[in-house]
This record gives structure tokens, sequence and C-alpha cells, in this order.
């Protein structure tokens, strides 16, 4: 078979090859890049000239996404020369029919200086990769390692300002009763350090099993009931329909919740409401926390998911928050399929929707079954 | 974790009109589609057990776990798990590749699933040894290892679920929203690994089952050397040499496949 001149010439390598690996058609360019004649590539397998490694991936990715795809773009091959060199090239193949037979044209452009940029950015991005570990590493182990001492000090500062340890003055009571507050206010920010590198790393797992929707938000009512009123705050939850059953894990959807319902009596003033409903929205259920709050200027309300951004200044220094609490939980929203929005009207308040999978009819009717038997 | 659990993670896919099991485990680098080009031959006798390694394709990837599949052990309780989760007993187990040897592990550790063992292209070791002459050296796996970083940097784009079109067999070729190979480059690497520095040449002798080897011409993964050393080591092995030349002849020369599997499972019935 004749070669077009101009394709024989072409500065890029051409071979055309059979289903077995053939080499049925070569241009003079990629002959000369290899140190071959023509006639001595024609009929060997494509095998022959790349480096065992990259048999290894040309069996294992290249050929199976051709056969599937029909087309590979922007490939990394190695070829192997005569005297045994390897050129790095970039590899453009496309499947088609010629006289009756599939054949698979490739491409093959030289990319001696692009090899070299691609080395520092693998280089770069290892060591990225790597410092980000050491970091989540190091933020997961100082955590820790502070919680422990934390947590005696908040232990013996509650029992002090109990009277465990013989009466104390008004004055002295306070003074315990402010060491354990902060104490609390710290670990809080410890665990949301510990929880976000955890997340950052992956190395939080999440096993959705299926939940119904108003169990998850009684037990979170329960626990904040108190914290509400005592801040002077209405809470209310909406009668959820028995049926609406969600795909999640059990713990942490009740760290969104509860994350979300104390930003939302951290951010009422006294007199306000808190509310908590849900609903089937297509195959997802929504939960949402609405409150009556101070609300969030719209430019900022993208930016509240982002780790470590604080807003209103002057707000923080009344509420304290590292603002990690709405990252994590967008995180593992997402990590559960899910995911965590936000609206607001400043001066009016915000709502917070968590959005999941539903869990599928065969799983509600099977949850139904055990509460009748 | 539950049954359902296995298979939702797992992504089995359960097809055919028969009784008697038949499980496809393919091999490192891609999914289940893999085995698209031979199973509708199957269909009508068997009922076949198709899955994604955890990893793989549309498997679980929260599930995996780098410490249980930083070995082939960990591929094989996959599909032993999968065995349990669906009750299997007596069945025909189709590896290939890499899986040739996630099946001897899992039939060693589970002989009563599994009557017989496919094993297309099978390697119990990739790297020369003393006297064992496996096709590769230990630099050759890192080429392979540096090939698979470079290409993954782009990879998210490259495999990313697109319209699969099977131009040579359109009357397969409903096009599918599908996603080819596996996707996280971390896991692939691990697998890679796993894969590619194993040494199961002790395991062969152990497996009870008959097995058929289907070894192609011009492997140059796995070279007829090592498809006739498997054939010496393993008991009550078949060698059947192809015609089909490469690695993947399920892909390449799906019809030779599918005749050769027939032919010895008439035999061994």
């Amino acid at each position: 078979m004749t070669i077009h001149p101009v394709l024989d010439t072409a500065p890029c390598g051409y071979v055309s090859v059979a289903d077995d690996g053939t080499m049925l058609e070569v241009n003079l360019t990629l002959a000369s890049m290899l140190g071959y004649t023509r006639a001595e590539l024609l009929g060997w397998h494509l095998q022959k000239i790349l480096p065992p490694g990259g048999r290894i991936f040309y069996q294992t990715h290249v050929f199976p996404l051709l056969k599937m795809h029909g087309i590979a773009e922007e490939l990394y091959v190695a070829l192997r020369t005569r005297d045994g060199n390897d050129i790095p090239t970039l590899l453009n193949a496309a499947r088609r029919e010629r006289d009756g037979q599939r054949v698979t044209d490739c491409i093959f452009v030289r990319m001696l200086q692009r090899h070299e940029f691609e080395d520092q950015l693998l280089q770069a991005r290892r060591l990225a990769e790597s410092a980000n570990e050491a970091k989540a590493k190091f933020l997961s182990m100082m955590s820790h390692d502070i919680r422990t001492p934390l947590t005696a000090i908040a232990g013996y500062a509650g029992l002090a300002a109990g009277g465990a340890f013989g009466p104390l003055n008004d004055e002295q009571r306070a003074a315990m009763q402010g060491i354990r507050g902060a104490c609390d206010e710290l670990l809080r920010l410890m665990n949301d350090i510990l929880g976000f590198a955890q997340l950052d790393s992956g190395r939080i797992p999440v096993h959705p099993v299926p939940l119904r929707a108003r169990e998850v938000i009684a037990r979170a009512e329960t626990l904040v009931r108190l914290r509400a009123e005592e801040s002077g705050l209405t809470l209310r939850t909406d009668t959820c329909d028995d049926d609406l059953v969600v795909r999640a894990d059990p713990e942490r959807l009740q760290q969104i919740l509860l994350n979300l319902l104390t930003n939302a009596i951290k951010f009422t003033p006294h007199g306000g409401a808190i509310e908590i409903t849900c609903e089937p929205h297509d195959a997802r259920v929504c939960i949402r926390v609405r409150d009556t709050g101070i609300g969030i200027p719209r430019e900022q309300l993208e930016r509240i998911f982002d780790p470590f951004v604080q807003l209103d200044p002057i707000v923080d220094v009344v509420h304290r928050g590292v603002g990690l609490g709405l990252a994590i939980s967008r995180d593992l929203a997402r990590a559960m399929g899910g995911e965590l929005r936000a609206e607001s009207t400043p001066g009016s308040g915000s709502v917070f929707t968590i959005e999941l999978p539903a869990a599928d009819a065969a799983v509600n009717a099977l949850l139904e079954q055990e509460t009748t038997s | 974790m539950n049954d359902d659990d296995v298979l939702q993670r797992n992504n089995v896919k359960i097809i055919g009109r028969g009784t008697r099991p038949m499980i496809f485990a393919h091999g490192f680098g891609c999914d289940q589609n893999m085995w698209r080009f031979i199973t509708p031959a199957f269909e009508d006798d068997y009922r076949l057990i198709l899955f994604d390694y955890v990893g793989s394709g549309k498997s679980d990837l929260n599930a995996y776990d780098p410490s249980r599949y930083a070995t082939l052990q960990g591929y094989a309780q996959d599909v032993l798990d999968i065995c349990a989760a669906l009750d299997l007993h007596d069945a025909i187990f189709v590896g290939h590749s890499v899986s040739a040897m996630v099946g001897v592990l899992a039939a060693k550790q589970e002989p009563e699933r599994f009557s017989n063992l496919i094993m297309i292209g099978p390697s119990p070791r990739y790297i020369n040894d003393d006297g064992y002459a496996g096709g590769f050296e230990r630099p050759d796996i890192e080429g392979l290892l540096d090939l698979m970083d470079r290409n993954y940097i782009g990879w998210a784009s490259f495999l990313a679920p697109v319209i699969m079109k099977n131009p040579d067999r359109p009357e397969l070729g409903a096009e599918l929203q599908e996603s080819f190979c596996s996707t996280d480059p971390k896991i692939a690497r691990r697998f890679a690994e796993a894969t590619f520095f194993a040494d199961n040449r002790g395991d062969l002798a152990g497996v009870a089952q008959p097995s058929l080897i289907l070894q192609c011409s011009e492997d140059a993964i796995a070279p007829l050397e090592v498809g006739q050393y498997v054939h010496r080591e393993l008991p009550g092995s078949t060698l059947r040499v192809m015609k089909a030349t490469g690695h993947c002849p399920h892909l390449s020369h799906p019809e030779e496949t599918i005749e050769a599997i027939r032919e010895y499972l008439g035999r061994a019935s």
C-alpha cells in the first residue's frame, strides 16, 4: 500500500494498525524517528516499538479504550527506538474501517520539552499531595493531644463550680464557670478542626442507611430544645410524613442538623423562632432549618461554606466561631450524595436546606413492615 | 455489611436466562463493560454475574480500603463476598488477566463456590525470577506506573462518561451512558502494584477445580511460556493456545473466545 507523499514526510509519526496489533502502514517520519526502515516495521506487532511498561499500558488501557470508544486522544506514550532509547510522544488514535478491515490510525507527536514540563508538574503535584497529607495528620494529632488535657480542665472546673471541692463564694464560682465555658468553646473548636482534617483527608467513612426523616429531626430537636428555650426562642417542628425516608449516615446527618440548629440559636435574637420542616422533592428529601435571625448578606451567602470564613467581625465577637461547622456540614452532605444550601434575607432570617437522596420504595415498605410487626 | 450492600458496593449485574451461575471478573484497567462482546453468547444457558471490583467502574469508591486492596487477597474477598451474597455454589469463574489469580485465591479459600475456572491470559508472576520468565523486570513495572501517572493527569476527562458507541457491533450498540474503567488514579496505581508485584506461583498447586487456560499468541503481558507454566503447575488444567493475539481476546476476538469457552464447558459437563 502506498502512502501519500505528504503523509510520508509530515512532521509526526503515523502508523495504521490492525486489530491484532500488526502494523499495516508506517510513514517515513516514524521509521526514521525510531531508527528503522519502513520495510522492517511493516508486519511487526505495534508492541515491538513500545517499552515493556508501555506494552502493558497499551493492552490494559489503550486497546480497550480504542475498542470500546473508537477514539483515544492526548495519551502519553513512550516509543522505543532501535537502539533502546525511549522517545516521549503524544498519541491520538482513531479506529476506522478501511478496505473492509477495522484499522486504528495513530499519530505520534514528539514531546521532548513538554515531557520536561510534565515532569515538573508531576513533581509539584506529588509534593503538594504529601504536604496536604502531612497537614491533615498534624491537625488531627494536634487536636487529639489538646483535647485530652482540655477535657480534664473542663471537668475539674465544672466540679469545682458545683462545690465538689468545698464551698465557693460567688466570685470564685463565676470564675470556675468562666473557665468551664471557655474550655467548652475550645473543645468545640478542636472537634471542628479534627473533623475538618479528617474530611479533608477523606478519612471520615460515611455509611448511608435508610432513615425516617421524622425520627432524625425528633432526636435533634430533643438535644437543642433546652438551649433554645434558655435563649428565649420558640422551636417548632413540622410533623413529617412517616414515608419520608432518606439514605444517610445517622451520625453524620445528626451532626449536620445539630450544627445548623446551634447556629440558628446563636444568630436568632431573643423572642425569635426556629422551625424544622421536611418535604419530598423528586427522588430526594429536603430537610429545612428556618430561623428569624439576623440573616446573611447576599454577597456572603456562598462564602459561609468556605473553611475558616468569618462573617461580620462584630457578630463574631459575640458569637465566636471559626466557620468550620458549615464547611464540614456541606462536605458531609455531599459525601452522602446530598447537598447543603443556604438562603437568607438580612434582618429577617435564614433557611438552610439539607437535600438527601430518598431511600427507594422497597425500603420504605420494609420499614413499614418493621413498624407494624 | 448485608447482601444488598455487597451487590451495590460491587455494582453487581445479573443477566441471562439459565440457572447455572457464571461469574465474570474483569482485569486491571477496566470494568465489567469488558465482557459485553461475549456475554450475549451465554445468556440463554447461564445466569451471568457481572461486577466491578471496589475502586473500578461504578463500584462504591467509599468502600475502598487501601490496606484490604493492597494485595490480590482483597480482590478475592470481593469475589467471595459476592458469592456469599448470592449464595452461589458450583459457579463457573471466568477471570481475565489478574482476575485469573484472584479466582485461584477465591477457589482455594471457598472451593465449594466454584466448579471450574476459566482463565484468560493468566500470569502468577509478572516479574522474572531465578529460573522463571515472567516477562518483566521491576523497572518495567515502574515504567508502567510512570505512564499511568502521566496519563492520569488528564484521566478524568479522558475517561469521563461518554456515549459509548460500539463501532464493531452496532447491534449491541445501544447508546449507553457509561463510564469506562477506573477513574481514581491513586486506586488504579495501587491495583497495578497489587497486580504486577504479586507472586501467586505457590497458590496454583492447591486448586482443586478443573480449569481452562486461554492463552493468546503473542501476548506481551502473559507470554506463552507463562501460560505453559500455569498449565504445568495447575492440576487438572487444559491449555488452549488461541489464534487471537494480544491480551484481551474477549475484546479483540470475541467469537474465538466464545467458541473456546463453549467447547470446554461442553466437554466438562
